[in-house]
């Protein structure tokens, strides 16, 4: 995902970048934060379930140290010291654009149903969800 | 304000203070959705009211709707509440299928609106108070239909992306009856400022009721939220029942849960949604999609200004204005139309009178006929005819009564109704004579006991006489002269 379409890359791309613009000098603010975030089976189960990814029961240890080390590896970001850097959302001045209340799309439900598996009488067809 | 101690439930073991707070779902009056520009009309063919961004395709991006964002802030004004001149859009994730994106797109930590209040009417007659803590904008998802095939359900995205604007208020309500009058109060503001049709049969309005109970002045206790509660009566029975249900666990010992009920309105009774259990880590993050929504102060000032005079503005001019009391002003400020047709009837007129005719009988024939007030047969214009001619004496306050009630159910005119029926107030003195004559000759022996020291039985001649003229003898009239027959 390029970084000006994500807001949280982009206010710490724009942290830095403000840092070095004003030749700021870049300080640790925590020196022991870089210590790896230690995720557990359960916890990689439950994230497993939520985002409904099956992961084999085999799997959950291999997955749990690899998911450590990648935010481990983001965390180092959480060294450098941002209490002076306002949050910023986007870098190049880009402003949230507004839509007039207009209508001007829809009627095309043969488009919208066009890669459902199964469809009937102009629904989408779903295994049944039992309430 | 009221007496709180009145609200207070009698279980077996003492008594119960039930307290809710409410989080209602309206939906924005708009044309098109919150982020694209598909139609939100109601009740279309399924899934022809869908863009290729409300169903999630890949690679489509939501574009936020102007006029939602207006509508928004125009809710915070009529709710007192602080605008929050920035606020974030956040992806809350959960899996069901009528939502294509697998999340939707609401605001969590920066909502659009803050802290307001809404001063809620209670059928007593006094007020209370109840604080808003935010209003933020959501998309709605689509419509599952389960009912319609042994092993699947069906899925209408023509809903999915409308905007919502979620109205969530504080824990602040003490009985049924207060959270049906708040949900009221609160439909009726967003009626009068236009943002939300209030429609709850259609689904445009719908509530989310947290109820718990404790001891009165206990620390809150856990409370259960019920889900989807569509109209006011509602509201009520789902609190009515689900707070005993609460007592009884508690006085027997137990324990509640914090979980999602459902209420059914068939049974009147709630009952737990355990499929719904494990879904409550929505994994809020920022939308990569949008960013902030910012707006300048004179954004906030242009929408101030078109504000319309809200129910309580209006209920306090109408006292001030009318001499209404408190309570007439409330029955007739509590929907925008009537109180506009109140108000061209009681311009240039007696503005009691006129309260009094819109309020019990115009109210009165509306409500047996089962009609609202724009099916109603008699118009603004027509009732102030007919409160013209009791005026200039044509017709009796008994008499204008006999005559409205023909209006409405002919539609016709009140001159036409008095010319057609003969209904005119007779204020020839001539014939009003005649017709007292004719009472004192046929009543010799009450007469004398009138005579004799018994002036109540005055009463009953004015009787006599109204009904010997078909109730058409001006009052007014009769009164002195047959003061002066009796007494001379």
């Amino acid at each position: 995902m390029p970084a000006e379409r994500n807001p949280r890359l982009a206010r710490i791309g724009g942290a830095l970048l403000d840092l070095r613009r004003r030749r700021a000098p870049i300080t640790l603010a925590r020196p022991g934060a870089a210590a790896l975030s230690k995720l557990d089976r359960e916890t990689v189960r439950r994230i497993a379930r939520l985002a409904r990814i099956r992961v084999e029961e085999n799997e959950f240890e291999p997955l749990a140290g690899e998911l450590s080390k990648i935010l481990g590896f983001v965390e180092q970001l959480s060294q450098v010291d941002t209490a002076a850097v306002e949050p910023l959302a986007a870098i190049n001045g880009l402003t949230l654009p507004w839509r007039e209340d207009r209508v001007a799309d829809g009627g095309k439900a043969d488009d919208v149903l066009a890669n459902a598996p199964a469809r009937a009488q102009g629904y989408y067809a779903v295994p049944k969800v039992v309430e | 304000m009221s007496d709180p101690s009145a609200k207070l439930i009698k279980g077996n073991t003492g008594e119960w203070e039930v307290v809710i707070g409410l989080e209602v779902h309206a939906q924005v009056l708009s044309q098109a959705k919150l982020f694209s520009g598909a139609s939100t009309a109601f009740g279309a063919a399924p899934n022809s009211q869908v863009s290729l961004v409300d169903a999630a395709f890949p690679g489509m991006l939501p574009v936020i709707n102007a006029f939602c964002i207006e509508q928004a802030v125009r809710t915070g004004l009529g709710l007192k509440a602080k605008i929050n001149r920035r606020s974030v859009f956040d992806r809350k994730n959960y899996f069901y299928p009528d939502l294509p994106a697998g999340y939707q797109i609401s605001q969590y930590k920066h909502p659009i609106v803050g802290e307001g209040k809404v001063t809620v009417d209670l059928p007593d007659g006094t007020t209370r108070r109840v604080g808003i803590e935010r209003l933020h904008l959501e998309q709605d998802a689509g419509k599952s239909l389960h009912d319609q095939h042994p092993k699947q359900s069906y899925v209408d995205l023509n809903r999915a992306g409308v905007a919502l604007m979620e109205i969530v208020s504080r824990p602040d309500l003490r009985s049924a009856e207060e959270a049906a009058a708040y949900l009221r109060k609160l439909r009726a503001i967003l009626r009068y400022l236009g943002t939300c049709d209030g429609n709850m049969e259609e689904g445009s309005m719908r509530a989310d009721v947290n109820v718990s109970v404790r001891r009165p002045g206990a620390p809150l206790n856990t409370r259960c939220e019920i889900k989807n509660v569509n109209s006011m009566r509602f509201v009520q029975q789902a609190v009515e029942y689900e707070s005993r249900r609460q007592i009884q666990v508690l006085e027997d010992g137990g324990t509640i849960r914090q979980e999602t009920r459902l209420f059914d309105s068939s049974k009147g009774e709630t009952r737990s949604m355990r499929s719904k259990e494990e879904a409550h880590d929505y994994r809020y993050f920022p939308d990569p999609d949008l960013l902030p929504l910012e707006f300048d102060q004179a954004f906030v000032d242009r929408i101030a200004a078109t504000l319309p005079e809200l129910p309580d503005e209006k209920k306090a001019r109408f006292v001030s204005q009318y001499g209404l009391g408190a309570y007439e002003a409330g029955v007739l400020v509590a929907e925008r139309e009537p109180a506009e047709y109140y108000e061209s009837v009681a311009k240039g007129r007696d503005p009691k009178l006129a309260a009094n005719w819109v309020s019990v009988e115009l109210f009165g024939q509306l409500n047996k006929a089962g009609k609202d007030l724009a099916q109603s047969p008699v118009s603004a214009a027509g009732l102030g005819e007919l409160l013209d001619l009791i005026k200039d004496g044509t017709l009796s306050q008994r008499l204008a009564k006999d005559v409205f009630a023909l209006m409405f159910e002919t539609g016709k005119g009140a001159a036409a109704v008095v010319a057609e029926k003969g209904l005119k107030q007779v204020s020839d003195t001539g014939a009003i004579e005649a017709a007292i004559d004719k009472v004192i000759a046929d009543n010799a022996a009450k007469v004398a006991e009138y005579r004799g020291g018994k002036p109540t039985l005055f009463g009953w001649f004015m009787g006599q006489v109204m009904k010997a003229t078909g109730g058409k003898a001006n009052p007014g009239m009769v009164n002195p002269l047959l003061k002066k027959k009796l007494d001379g």
